[in-house]
């Protein structure tokens, strides 16, 4: 690791400071990702700006709009919140998948999602979710919608001057369920080969899909959108030859490569299968919404 | 250029100077001498580095010195109580849930971790809860044993330290 400058603010205002005075500097959360690239000098910033003393970025809220996820907030908070368990599954499911518990522990959201890695876990879920970024900047705040955010591997519109503060995740609609799933050569502790995540919601009868959205993770430069398979799905009955199709199209919707942990055909045949398997447990989430909003309203 | 920071380690008020780029596993087996924390990958893969943070687990090989300004560490030098083993500790001696030893101390932090939260975990929960760390020697078994073991003896000693509340349902 070269020498590098290092900032504890504990305002947001200081760390925008920082940024905004320096050429070379880099925002430390987790840094489960930083601290590795900064061994392999993969990346040599003058200055890290540890972001964990901001009060302010630490929350993780839960209300009637939605979830507001801290850059502060580790993907072990995201695992054992209760709220986010009932009515964002998909995402509940992408944090727990992540690395190991001693991973879970530093790693954040926001910084899964800065990282911008194609296998990222909590993306895809975050993305059907029709999650929003919040950045701040001395110039002021912006905000995004996820899906907009990335520009490559690795690459992303945020700039070298700003923090992304928050994720914004709406309150799902009532009669919507979301779910993830990912394959990887072992169980834990490994990148996605490919990674599906699903939102669907439900018309009243509880078997018509009024909308879905499929992301997929690993099979594309950046997360994306399986569209044509959405497509397939919205305004129709979720019969098993529905949700057959809905997966094989998705399936073509990919544009995977062949490296170390997959052939690029295998990784084609995992979207398919994973992808009927999501859209099927999205449709039982929503499904289990539906029943516990009718039991309690 | 080094910085001061202030951090309790083993129960220990340390005032300690640093430079920024040290990782915190470095920092404990070089400055601190605290060697019984192991390096085995370097990458967060392994968990042989596992120390307790605030009472979380995590890989201190990827944090850094200056992070733990402020807050608190366990190492295995400080698992035991006066010298008596921690549960955990006990039952991996009593059950062959080690052989080398090198993978053990981040297995008896992680598994004591465990313990707090969850003081009844199934065979999945612990496999889940150790997945970071890996044993070239056991072959996982008898860690899970030894973890198994712990947690009735974990929850014997709380038992004891306060009654559990009646059921009420009787
Ligand atoms: S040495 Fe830290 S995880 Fe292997
Ligand atoms: S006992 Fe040797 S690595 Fe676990």
């Amino acid at each position: 690791m070269r020498s590098f400058e290092y900032l504890a603010p504990s305002t947001l205002q200081d760390a925008l400071a920082a940024l905004h005075q320096r050429e070379n500097a880099s925002v430390l959360a987790g840094g489960t990702d930083l601290i590795l690239r900064l061994k392999r000098r993969e990346q040599s910033p003058s200055t890290l700006v540890d972001i964990k003393r901001i009060e302010e970025l630490d929350g993780l809220e839960t209300g009637v709009h939605g979830l507001s996820i801290g850059a502060g907030v580790t993907m072990s908070r995201i695992e054992a919140s209760a709220v986010v368990r009932q009515d964002y599954a998909g995402l509940h499911a992408g944090a727990a998948t992540v690395g190991s518990a001693q991973i879970r522990n530093r790693a954040t959201v926001v910084g899964n999602v800065c990282n911008a890695t194609p296998c990222a876990d909590t993306v895809p879920p975050l993305v059907v979710l029709q999650a929003q970024v919040r950045m701040s900047s001395q110039g002021g705040e912006r905000r995004l919608p996820l899906e907009q955010l990335f520009t490559g591997p690795g690459t992303t519109v945020v700039r070298p001057d700003e923090i992304v503060v928050s994720v914004e995740v709406p309150l799902p609609e009532p009669g919507t369920g979301s779910a993830y799933a990912r394959h990887s050569t072992r169980a834990a502790m490994d990148l996605a080969a490919a990674g599906v995540a699903v939102a669907l919601t439900l018309e009243d009868d509880n078997e018509t899909c009024r909308r879905a959205h499929i992301a997929l993770g690993a099979v594309a430069p950046t997360p994306i959108r399986a569209s044509q398979a959405e497509d397939i799905l919205s305004g129709q009955a979720l019969t098993p030859a529905l949700v057959a199709e809905a997966a094989r199209v998705a399936s073509t919707e990919a544009r995977p490569i062949s490296d170390v942990r997959a052939s690029a055909e295998f990784r084609q045949e995992i979207v398919r299968v994973l992808a009927a398997r999501t859209i099927q447990a999205a449709a039982a989430d929503a499904q289990r919404r539906q029943a516990m909003s009718r039991r309690s309203g | 250029m080094k910085q001061q920071i202030v951090t309790k380690i083993n129960g220990q008020q340390h005032v300690l100077q640093v430079s920024p780029r040290k990782t915190l596993l470095a920092m404990l087996r070089e400055q601190l001498q605290l060697t019984g924390t192991k390096e085995g990958c370097g990458t967060g893969d392994c968990g042989a580095c596992t120390v307790l943070l605030d009472g979380q687990p995590v890989n201190s090989c990827l944090v850094l010195g200056v992070e733990i300004d402020g807050r608190e560490v366990i190492t295995i030098e400080g698992l035991d109580n006066d010298g008596e083993l921690h549960p955990v500790q006990e039952a991996l001696v009593e059950r062959g849930g080690m052989q080398c030893g090198f993978c053990t101390p981040g297995i008896a932090l992680n598994g004591a971790a465990l313990l707090q939260d969850n003081p009844d975990p199934d065979e999945a929960q612990i496999r889940r809860a150790l997945a970071g760390n890996l044993c070239r020697c056991t072959g996982y078994v008898k860690i899970v044993e030894a973890i198994q073991e712990a947690a009735r003896k974990w929850r014997e000693k709380s038992a004891t330290r306060t009654p559990a509340p009646e059921p009420a349902d009787g």
